[in-house]
């Protein structure tokens, strides 16, 4: 599977640099056709790639998302090689989802870093180098004791493969150790609080493209991992630091809420919104019941798209027609961009997770989860409804309300392009907040995640 | 036919329209539920929005964003009947949040205005408060009951653990706080006034913020076993009948008045479903978004002929001459606000504090005299509306004066509101009699009617009318400014604004800054990046000067 993605796109990059005037539309057309993993049942044809609803559902996100951020960079980047790397991180990403041994696994993590920390350090704003080195320096960091969990793994069970380790019962000590280890690689990922400074950093420095990956798949990628590397195998474990991660992800949740009502940069304030977003995930997937369970993939899902949303909004739409990103700037969109406004708006609310959309439902369910699991600290996390509002609204209010000032010119109102891009973002979000139930049937095998005594 | 225009007794229906998801045993579904109690509800909600329009149509009429305008106020409709006849609390809570949020955008309509967008951001924040109790309430529902629809619910509340029901009584209770504006999260109602009139009458009077009571009527079967929750409640209300009750009768600002009266009204209701006569809440929610829509109307027909549209009642006076046909109408919804008896307000406003009465229970006696004190109140505060804008002198130029008109296509909503105003209440117990059957059986209403002296059913009339009748004579004769440090308190609205900002907004977004300026941007970077980068650097000076050590 990796030498056919590998070689389509060493094709894709060999054939657009021999037709120049091209090579847009065909990294484009070939981004698209990284879906055809998702198409087919893997595991009919007994590959050793498999996937199963969980997978799945990032495996769609991603392709759905790689070919959206080319597509929201297209004017503004007239180079080959920033095309090639999305494609080539999100083909990283994409077997990342996929593979299905810890190895590779680790692999793919690592490798996806490199295209994303060339594009930053190429492509990024001013303060690129630190950004890039920030990001490398963090998770390469941080996923070193990942290794050293794969790599007791294969010391001792000879085997790092999800399955075959998942079948095994560790004991509680080597169980500890393992669920440590590999924790300091998701925390940093996800981004928990204490090691969380990379990412606004890295948000407001990275480019439009690279930004929309890592928020709307990179940092499902902690999730995912969570939910493959650790939940099965580290059972008793997880159950064990339950409590610990519970208050890491309600420190991150009300630290970056409060903490965001005080930015200035309109990407960073977007960044830190999906780091608290990313925190309830967390609480629904460490809550042991199938709501939470459920509810924190549906909003992994829903922040995906609503995520990138958001940055395209602001990095991309604003950054394009003002070249500033700071907050005080803007003011009275309603006026002159109606329609810009309207769609802020709209993701607005979808992100604060108003009802009738996806992140609505995540939320919920995540958040009934972890009462169920935990009823004070539920209590304490469902605050993420009030403290979500405060900032986003916020931001929305300030930016579409007042009149137009001085120091801003009169632009267009969001183009073709622009609305095919937010509506391809909008409309799954409504479509799965009308009716859930079709991201349902690819949950059915959530159940297994749980750990149940009788 | 008639159906449409005042509530008749149908059999309860129950319509499943779909399924939102099926998780495990949970279903939730997008189901109608029509009885007694959603369509009595559905009269006002329909009604006044009809009227509302119509209204709009001509008061909007010159805005270059009016369609966006009316689109919003259609959309508001849509999912305030969603949030009435759902079948279970997350369909509700769709509608909940939705009318929270068209409210927010109706609210910002004008958006060049920066009030207007700071009112409408407090009232999407304090309603965002009492959504996070409501979540907070679904998933317990879903973690407990399994289920969310009101059936299971009603079948399983008597059976479920009291501290349980508390609990949810706790968060059902602060979520209507916020959404009904009762004390403690009403602020953004009285900022709420900055939107258009229209909004204000249909949202801010009649509909939205009724939903946080007709929630709690909903939910009666989890009330009904937790009596603590009913005390408060009952305390809840009687507070804040009476503070709103004391600050309308010093605020200046025309609709804030009728907002703060609002406020009155709805913690009336509390009232009387904190004695457990929930058809009487039901009731009083009937009429009172009739009358109360109406007011509002009357208001924005005044101040749409007084060319600088202000809201300030002392800029008006002697419009009585100008504007016979509002003056007509707001008098008959004040006097129906009143409970002037013959009009609609007196038979649900009147039956509700005599049951306060009739409760016979220390916490009720004193509710009704504070209902009482608050009824008096609203007597005053409505006079002196009238007084002020209609009795007064003129108080503005004589330009302004000439331009003063009625308007034809306002009036007509409007005479559809005062004929309802006026007569509604004649039909009550079509009303209540089958809401009452699916509801906790009191004796209250009998006892009420056949064991109360007369002196405790007219108390309330007799206060009201005799000193409203005062506050003309004073206004009249003897009138002097007041300087006293009460008067700047209560017409300050109690310096809620500022405790709120002072004491949670405030040290929040300077928490947030610390957080960011010490702990983002301080401890964070230094123990992280920052550090690890100063000790790679120095790592070699130290190893140096640890050599030059050893060896000197």
């Amino acid at each position: 599977m990796t030498l056919t993605l590998l070689s389509v796109s060493t094709m894709t990059s060999m054939m657009s640099r021999m037709m120049k005037n091209k090579y847009k539309e065909m990294m484009l057309v070939s981004s698209m056709l990284m879906m055809m993993p998702t198409l087919y049942e893997w595991q009919e044809v007994d590959t050793y790639f498999r996937t199963d609803g969980m997978a799945d559902m990032l495996m769609l996100l991603t392709v759905y998302l790689v070919p959206l951020s080319m597509m929201s960079n297209w004017n503004n980047m007239k180079d080959m090689l920033y095309y090639e790397l999305m494609l080539n991180l999100g083909m990283m990403l994409m077997m990342n989802f996929m593979c299905q041994d810890m190895t590779s696994f680790y692999m793919y993590f690592e490798a996806s870093l490199a295209p994303l920390f060339m594009m930053m350090g190429l492509y990024g704003a001013a303060n690129r180098d630190k950004a890039a080195d920030y990001m490398l320096m963090y998770t390469l960091f941080s996923s070193l004791f990942m290794l050293l969990a794969m790599a007791l793994y294969e010391v001792m069970l000879d085997n790092t493969d999800y399955e075959a380790t998942s079948m095994m019962f560790l004991s509680m000590e080597l169980q500890s150790m393992l669920f440590m280890a590999m924790f300091m690689g998701m925390a940093v990922k996800t981004p928990l609080s204490p090691v969380h400074t990379w990412l606004p950093v890295v948000h407001s420095e990275s480019p439009l493209a690279g930004s929309m990956l890592l928020a709307g798949v990179m940092l499902k990628l902690a999730m995912y991992a969570m939910m493959r590397l650790m939940m099965p195998t580290l059972t008793l474990a997880t159950l064990l630091y339950t409590p610990m991660m519970y208050m890491l992800c309600m420190m991150t949740m009300m630290y970056t809420s409060m903490m965001t009502l005080r930015q200035t940069d309109l990407k960073v304030m977007v960044a830190y919104s999906s780091m608290s977003h990313m925190a309830v995930c967390m609480l629904g997937m460490f809550s042991n019941s199938m709501t939470g369970l459920t509810g924190s993939l549906v909003l992994s899902m829903a922040h995906g798209f609503v995520s990138p949303g958001l940055f395209m909004m602001v990095g991309g739409m604003l950054y394009d027609r003002y070249h500033n990103r700071l907050l005080h700037y803007y003011q009275g969109l309603m006026t002159y961009m109606p329609y810009l406004s309207v769609y802020f708006m709209m993701l607005s609310f979808c992100n604060v997770g108003t009802p009738l959309s996806m992140n609505f439902m995540g939320e919920l369910l995540s958040m009934t989860g972890t009462m169920d699991r935990a009823p004070l600290l539920g209590m304490l996390a469902s605050f993420s409804v009030l403290l979500s509002a405060c900032y986003q609204m916020k931001l929305t209010n300030r930016l579409t309300g007042g009149m137009k000032t001085p120091y801003l010119h009169l632009t267009s109102d969001v183009t073709y392009r622009e609305t095919f891009l937010l509506l391809s973002l909008m409309m799954p979000t409504m479509y799965l907040g009308f009716f859930p139930n079709w991201s349902m049937d690819f949950l059915w095998s959530l159940t297994n995640l749980m750990y149940t005594m009788y | 036919m008639f159906n449409y225009l005042y509530f008749m007794y149908e059999e309860a229906t129950l319509i499943n329209l779909g399924t939102w998801l099926t998780m495990g045993n949970l279903d939730m579904k997008y189901g109608l539920l029509l009885d007694s109690l959603s369509l009595s509800v559905m009269v006002p909600v329909g009604m006044v929005t009809l009227c509302v329009l119509f209204y709009a149509m001509e008061y909007m009429a010159h805005d270059p964003n009016r369609n966006r305008f009316y689109m919003m106020l259609s959309v508001f409709a849509m999912f305030m009947t969603m949030l009435v006849v759902s079948e279970n609390y997350l369909m509700m809570f769709m509608g909940w949040e939705f009318v929270g949020v068209v409210s927010y955008l109706l609210m910002s309509f004008w958006n060049t205005r920066v009030t207007a967008m700071k009112s409408a951001l407090s009232a999407m924040l304090l309603n965002r408060m009492g959504d996070t109790f409501f979540v907070m309430c679904l998933g317990t529902l879903m973690m407990n009951f399994n289920a969310l629809d009101f059936e299971t619910m009603e079948l399983m509340a008597p059976h479920m653990n009291t501290n349980l029901l508390n609990f949810m009584a706790v968060m059902l209770l602060v979520a209507a706080t916020a959404k009904s504006a009762q004390l403690g999260l009403h602020a953004w109602l009285l900022s709420a006034m900055e939107g258009p009139t229209p909004v204000s009458s249909l949202l801010h009077a009649a509909t939205m913020v009724c939903s946080g009571v007709f929630v709690l009527v909903r939910s009666w079967y989890m009330l009904e076993y937790t009596p603590s929750m009913l005390m408060v409640m009952l305390w809840l209300g009687g507070l804040t009948t009476m503070v709103s009750g004391l600050m309308a009768v010093v605020t200046n600002d025309m609709k804030r008045v009728m907002a703060l009266s609002t406020m009155s009204q709805l913690s009336m209701m509390m009232l009387a479903m904190g004695v457990s006569s929930y058809e009487l809440a039901m009731y009083h929610l009937y009429c009172h978004a009739f009358f109360k829509a109406l007011l509002f109307m009357s208001a924005g027909s005044m101040m749409h002929s007084v060319m600088s549209e202000t809201q300030d009642m002392r800029k008006y006076g002697g419009l009585m001459d100008y504007l016979p046909y509002s003056y007509t109408t707001m008098l008959m919804a004040s006097l129906s606000l009143m409970a002037m008896p013959g009009l609609t307000g007196y038979y649900s406003k009147d039956m509700m504090m005599e049951s306060l009465y009739g409760s016979y229970t220390m916490t009720g006696y004193m509710m009704y005299y504070m209902a009482t004190t608050s009824a008096t109140l609203t007597a005053m505060y409505s006079l002196r509306v009238m007084y002020l804008t209609f009795y007064n002198n003129p108080n503005n130029n004589k330009y302004t004066y000439g331009l003063v008109h009625e308007n034809v296509n306002m009036a007509m909503p409007m005479f559809m509101l005062t004929m309802y105003s006026m007569f509604m209440g004649y039909a009550r117990d079509n009303v209540t009699f089958h809401m009452a059957m699916g509801m906790p059986y009191t004796n209250s209403l009998m006892e009420t009617e056949y064991t109360l002296t007369s002196l405790y059913k007219l108390l309330p009339l007799m206060l009201g009318l005799s000193l409203s009748m005062l506050l003309v004579y004073m206004y009249e004769y003897t009138y002097k400014m007041m300087k006293s440090p009460m008067y700047n308190y209560l017409n300050q609205r109690m310096y809620f604004d500022q405790l709120l900002n002072n004491l949670v907004m405030r040290p929040t977004l300077v928490l947030g800054g610390y957080l960011n300026h010490y702990v983002d941007n301080g401890l964070l970077k230094v123990l992280g990046s920052t550090g690890m980068y100063k000790l790679l650097n120095y790592m070699p000076v130290l190893l140096m000067f640890n050599l030059m050590m050893m060896f000197m």
